[in-house]
């Protein structure tokens, strides 16, 4: 092989190599670029989301903070009807005991309406 | 001159041959000159100029490697926090729907608490208007009957 056709096959070389170099630039170029896209498009879906995970944590404490309130009311509520019951049964009472002709039960009823429904 | 030939064989020193003049061979260099360096055969300079871009776009594509590797790392991660934070959204977003049913169990309960009460504190205003208001004649009757009424 003369020296003229060992360097016209360096340079045959030479220019292949280049050529891979540079396809191989470009392609992982351009995949560094989409995915530099992808997650710019993936960190504005997260932002997206961390502002709907803290509504939702909003709505959650306003909810868990109201639901207390509801049960704060229940026990009021059913304090209050515990001690109108007091009053309440024995009048009751007395109705069906004079409906029933009952002197004893009306007896009976009455002094509890006197014992539990004062002012 | 063929006459000096015929004597001796040689040409005559000096004078000029049809072949043109003799080759002298390379040139020795003369003492205290820079050496001349030999004329580079032609294709020297392209082999050169393609071992320089090839050395550059090896370390453009080293580059570009490193750096794609890096994004998809950093998209990768960008993508699992997401997949976290869409997970921590659902559980959020189950939470508020139980509290919302059980508001709106509290609120009907409540209500029929409310409505209990109510009926109870009418019966109970009707016991006391009877029995602590000092009602005589008429108006004893109708708190009776209103009792009878309201707490039947």
């Amino acid at each position: 092989m003369t020296e003229q056709q060992h360097r016209r096959r360096t340079m045959v070389l030479l220019a292949v190599v280049l050529g891979v170099l540079v396809a191989i630039t470009g392609v992982f170029g351009s995949l560094y670029v989409v995915a530099r896209g992808d997650t710019g498009q993936v960190r504005e879906q997260q932002s997206a989301t961390e502002d709907r995970v803290a509504d939702a944590d909003l709505r959650l404490a306003t909810n868990t903070s109201t639901l207390d309130d509801r049960d704060q009311e229940r026990e009021e509520l059913e304090n209050d009807i515990t001690k109108l019951h007091a009053c309440a049964d024995p009048a009751a009472a007395s109705i069906v005991a004079v409906n029933a002709g009952d002197d004893v039960a009306l007896g009976n009823a009455v002094d509890l309406m006197l014992d539990n429904c004062g002012r | 001159m063929t006459e000096m030939m015929r004597h001796n064989g040689f040409h005559p020193v000096g004078e000029p041959t049809r072949a043109g003049p003799i080759p002298l061979g390379p040139m020795a260099p003369m003492p205290g000159s820079m050496p001349v360096p030999p004329p580079r055969p032609p294709g020297a300079r392209a082999t050169v100029v393609l071992s320089v871009l090839v050395a550059l776009l090896f370390v453009a594509a080293i580059g570009s490697v490193v750096l794609y590797v890096s994004a998809r790392g950093d998209h990768d991660a960008a993508v699992s926090r997401l997949a976290e934070r869409k997970g921590a959204l659902a559980a959020v977003n189950q939470k508020v729907v139980s509290t919302d049913a059980a508001l709106r169990a509290a609120a009907q309960r409540n209500s029929g608490l409310a409505t209990e009460k109510t009926d109870l504190t009418t019966c109970v205003d009707a016991v006391q208007h009877y029995l602590w208001d000092g009602l005589t004649g008429d108006e004893r009757t109708a708190a009776v009957d209103l009792l009878f009424t309201v707490c039947g």
